[in-house]
């Protein structure tokens, strides 16, 4: 089936979800210029010596950041971005298909010859296109910023950090689907999306389980450092993706609508 | 469409919907051939949007099947190509303008569609096609609504309460629209209702629904005459012969109350209400005949001319 045939739909999709992308994006290329101007002062703070007079556990990895490779993943791919990505895989999530079972238009498409299975993963593709593009954009964009500022970058294992960052993206983005599916009210998929990332966040440092939570999976930072890509980790999100895209599709086929 | 040239537009066998166990639709069949207009009639809740969502693949059955022109819609959307379904039920998507979401309808079909026959539609209307669906009356969003319906050129129309909510002379226009369908481009249509006089105007069978069951399925010769009323009140002072109704055969009579007519009528709504809405009025109403009477009519009538 030809991408022509959804090109309408898509372009709704993108004038329903372009403000959403828009505002994370303006939030983000601001963190990103800040993050590379103020290192100097960051690394001039670390070596006045000021960790020595923290207690331990405010101060855990902090002395690494004086190495710019690892303060620079660390605060982009395992920071900001990973951070506001989130927020912003829970808003396109919320109303990939919450918002249509809130304003009732459903019936429009499904009454036509589409399948189903179809329109979920065009639907559920193209917003994993715009996050996607959102996450290479941006992250070129700091790129190019920090050479521009005289910093060097590992290029490679800069974009190839983007796979399990955006692997973990897909994670909130395929939870708060299958929460609208279950919930059919977008406001109310997004709010239980953000408690439950919220809940195994605190679960995972507030207890021994620190792994539970798969924000912390693949720490990129370390691969982006050392080049030693998280193998596991990224199957293990792979398969949790897996799990959630099936939940979600199965569901969305054979719900009543 | 060689399928719909040799196959029963609507096919349902022993169809069934239960939600948390609790029957909805219980064990419904019918079938309904080419050019052939069905209604189901029921009251609220009597399970008529249930069964219309089943047939068009929204609903999941429980079980039973159901074919449209011979497939299986959930598991053949294609047969859908020729097929349409308009509701009271469904809203548009409010931030695109009239033309984007006929555009949209056109595209959503495997086959190459041109949406100028129904822009036209809307044109002649007089709807602004650059408007934004969310800036439409009800009236307007119904005409947009049947306009997306036809965009396809379709062999059968699924409606569900395709007037409700609209006063009377929209749902006038409607109907007339539909009946110009069924009788010049021969679209079957199979539509529900609570509102007789709709049925009445455009069907040529009826399926009595209540509590999910089918209780009755009758041709409309079958039918008794129903007498209606209309009440008008005319902005002027006017006699009983100033209304121009004389001819009409279908009228039983008209009294005058305090400046408000009464027509008590039995047929040939359409042609009264034409006429009636060329002379400036302040309010126009039509009294349906009870639904309940026409159960009691058609059931407990039927019951007993069996027994008899």
């Amino acid at each position: 089936m030809s991408l022509n045939k959804y090109k309408l739909l898509l372009k709704k999709e993108w004038a329903n979800n372009r403000w959403k992308v828009l505002i994370v994006s303006a939030f983000l290329l601001v963190t990103a210029t800040i993050l590379v101007l103020q290192y100097p002062m960051v690394q001039r703070t670390l070596e006045l010596g000021i960790l020595d007079e923290l207690p331990d556990w405010m101060t855990g990895g902090m002395e690494q950041q004086l190495n710019f490779h690892y303060y620079l993943a660390d605060s982009w791919f395992d920071g900001s971005l990973a951070q506001y990505g989130t927020l912003l895989a829970v808003l396109l999530g919320m109303g990939v298909i919450g918002s249509e079972f809130q304003d009732g238009t459903l019936p429009f498409l499904l009454a036509r010859p589409i399948k189903r299975t179809e329109l979920f993963k065009k639907k559920l593709g193209f917003q994993i296109f715009i996050m996607t593009a959102f996450m290479i954009i941006l992250t070129v964009y700091l790129g190019l910023f920090a050479s521009f500022q005289g910093r060097e970058i590992y290029l490679f294992r800069f974009i190839i950090a983007l796979i399990p960052l955006g692997l973990k993206l897909l994670v909130a983005f395929l939870l708060t689907v299958n929460l609208s599916l279950l919930l059919k009210d977008q406001v109310k998929s997004g709010i239980f999306s953000l408690a439950i990332i919220l809940a195994f966040w605190v679960a995972a440092n507030l207890t021994p389980l620190y792994n539970i939570f798969y924000y912390y999976w693949a720490n990129l930072a370390d691969y982006y450092v050392t080049g030693s890509f998280p193998t596991i980790d990224t199957a293990l999100l792979i398969i949790l993706n897996t799990g959630l895209y099936g939940l979600a599709l199965s569901r969305f086929k054979k719900m009543d609508i | 469409m060689d399928l719909v040239n040799r196959k029963p537009a609507v096919l349902m066998k022993n169809l069934s919907k239960k939600f948390d166990g609790q029957t909805v639709i219980d064990n419904i069949s019918f079938s309904q051939s080419l050019n052939e207009t069905v209604a189901i009639l029921g009251k609220n809740g009597s399970g008529k949007t249930t069964l219309i969502k089943l047939l068009i693949g929204l609903y999941q059955p429980t079980s039973g099947n159901i074919k449209l022109f011979g497939q299986n819609p959930t598991k053949h959307p294609a047969v859908k190509e020729k097929i349409s379904y308009l509701s009271g039920d469904y809203n548009l998507y409010p931030n695109l303008t009239v033309r984007e979401t006929i555009e949209l309808a056109a595209s959503l079909y495997n086959t190459d569609i041109d949406p100028d026959k129904a822009l036209n539609i809307i044109r002649k209307e007089g709807i602004d096609l650059d408007k934004e669906i969310k800036l439409l009356s009800r009236g307007q969003l119904q005409l947009v609504k049947l306009a997306a319906a036809l965009v396809n050129d379709p062999d059968l129309i699924i409606l569900d309460e395709p007037t409700s909510g609209l006063d009377i002379l929209v749902r006038q226009r409607l109907l007339a629209r539909l009946c110009w369908y069924k009788d010049e481009e021969n679209i079957n249509l199979l539509f529900t209702s609570h509102n007789f006089s709709e049925i009445s105007q455009l069907a040529d069978r009826i399926i009595l629904l209540d509590q999910g069951k089918k209780l009755a399925d009758l041709k409309m010769e079958e039918l008794p005459n129903f007498n209606k009323e209309i009440i008008f009140v005319p902005q002027k002072d006017l006699k009983k012969r100033d209304l121009g109704l004389d001819k009409i055969h279908g009228i039983n009579q008209i009294t005058l109350e305090d400046k408000k007519f009464i027509i008590n009528y039995s047929k040939d709504e359409a042609n009264i209400l034409y006429r009636l809405s060329e002379i400036p009025y302040l309010s126009l109403k039509i009294k349906e005949p009870d639904l309940a009477d026409i159960f009691h009519e058609l059931i407990e009538g039927g019951r007993q001319d069996e027994s008899e």
